[in-house]
């Protein structure tokens, strides 16, 4: 799901730095302090959530769990992605540090975009929690052919020579976008089961950092 | 456990001031990302390899290890470059398959754009593996402060940064039971486990979290950790050897005969 190093041009890279920060910002502006031990313990779990390759046939996909990820964390998904990027640039060099911007870009949109569906059906299908968990999974799904997209469009009008891999990169995701589908929704359906204020958000925070008596 | 990390706190230039190190890798990326050209990123790529090598004294044959972790990466990227899809009139000689009326080909074009791009990559890599790996966590978010990043962005890197490591114990541990116990035998099976790994992974973090911050609270938390960050201050040698480095980069760029 990561454009990497030195395939976009200067003017993609500060492109997708700015909307990037702009992103980054709002996202900060909604993060409360003491939601920072969640966020970092939710986006570290997502980070290595996707480290587990699982084998399709002969090749082997890792989940990006992109939609998970907007479902649990709301709009500080944002910095778990950035975080999350950031840390497979420098560790694994999946992606890279100057197509951090872009890459941060498309996937905190689709986590973003899931969240806000999610969002409007979790209040009408509180009752019936496997219609839940469907329509989260096809969400997360919908929220991986959504970054594709952006990600291919991205590479197609970036240059001609890229359209192949465009297409290519399309194809490939797609599949990831059915089993993301499909794990997203046995996960969801987990989640409810054991641990329903993680997906219903009515979760109160443990302590307060400013509350004390 | 990550090989990148073990070898952060172990080479040549751990100690070195983290902006130092930067001020080497970045300028020469910008000169491959800018230059456009196959030779002056093989250049850089062997001129930033010696000094990774030679200067940070990571072995070899762990250096091509490094490189060759985004490998099949990059490899998929520039292949769906150097094969192009084609309709119509198209030299039969460059046909590798038809679909309908569209050609798979290899042109000498889409080569050399194939090419250019792998070598770039590459290279861009390389310059990051001067400054990732040789450089310690602690050290990249003391520059990330004096880069002004936000406090709370930077706590949330130092924090899941922390954290990776405790969960990707607990997932290995878990996928490794599952296996064990033919959890991943056929495709339902492994769809159902990893579903099961992804939400105890979830369930597990979202109650350590607030064990966690409870815990921080304790010890008096308000919202930042405070880390003592102790760097070398970069003199006046190290700088002009940086100098003469770019020195040497630009003037193969504008093509001075050496």
């Amino acid at each position: 799901m990561h454009i990497s190093e030195g395939v976009l041009s200067a003017e993609y890279v500060v492109g997708g730095y700015v909307a990037a920060t702009a992103l980054t910002a709002v996202a900060l502006k909604k993060l409360k302090k003491e939601d920072i031990p969640k966020v970092s313990v939710m986006g570290a779990a997502f980070f290595v959530s996707s480290l587990i390759h699982f084998k399709i046939g002969p090749t082997s996909v890792h989940l990006t769990l992109i939609g998970l990820t907007g479902i649990v964390l709301g709009a500080p998904s944002i910095l778990a992605v950035l975080t999350g990027l950031f840390f497979q640039a420098v560790m694994f060099q999946h992606g890279g540090l100057t197509t951090l911007g872009v890459n941060t870009v498309t996937m905190g949109c689709s986590a973003l975009a899931v969240y806000y569906a999610f969002s409007q059906v979790r209040a009408k299908l509180a009752g019936k929690k496997t219609l839940l968990a469907a329509a989260g999974g096809v969400f997360s799904g919908l929220g991986i052919l959504l970054a594709t997209l952006m990600v291919a469009a991205l590479l197609a009008l970036s240059s001609e020579a890229f359209t192949g891999m465009a297409v290519f990169f399309s194809i490939s995701q797609g599949i990831l976008a059915i089993v993301e589908g499909v794990i997203s929704f046995l996960v969801i359906q987990q989640l409810l089961r054991i641990k329903p204020e993680l997906i219903l958000g009515k979760s109160p925070p443990l302590t307060r950092l400013h509350d004390d008596r | 456990m990550f090989i990148i990390d073990r070898i952060a706190y172990t080479n040549n230039l751990t100690e070195r001031h983290p902006a130092g190190k930067a001020l080497i890798s970045l300028p020469a990326l910008v000169t491959i990302l800018l230059a456009d050209s196959i030779y002056i990123g093989l250049s850089v790529f062997i001129i930033i390899s010696v000094l990774i090598i030679g200067w940070a004294k990571i072995k070899p044959c762990t250096y091509i290890k490094l490189l060759s972790l985004p490998f099949a990466f990059i490899m998929v990227s520039t292949l769906s470059i150097v094969i192009i899809l084609h309709k119509g009139s198209f030299n039969p000689a460059n046909r590798l398959i038809n679909i309908g009326p569209y050609y798979l080909g290899v042109t000498d074009e889409s080569l050399t754009k194939g090419l250019l791009i792998f070598v770039k990559t590459f290279s861009c890599i390389t310059c990051f593996y001067f400054f990732t790996p040789t450089t310690p966590m602690t050290d990249i978010l003391y520059l990330l402060k004096r880069m002004h990043v936000p406090e709370v962005l930077r706590e949330l890197i130092l924090l899941i940064y922390r954290y990776i490591f405790i969960f990707n114990t607990y997932a290995k541990t878990v996928h490794t039971a599952q296996k064990v116990r033919l959890g991943y035998g056929t495709f339902a099976g492994s769809l159902h486990s990893l579903s099961m790994l992804v939400s105890t992974i979830f369930i597990k973090s979202y109650t350590f979290s607030g064990k966690y911050f409870q815990a921080l609270r304790a010890r008096g938390y308000e919202g930042s950790f405070r880390v003592i960050h102790n760097v070398t201050p970069i003199r006046l040698p190290f700088l002009t050897g940086v100098g003469v480095l770019h020195l040497l980069i630009f003037a193969l760029v504008i093509g001075l005969p050496l």
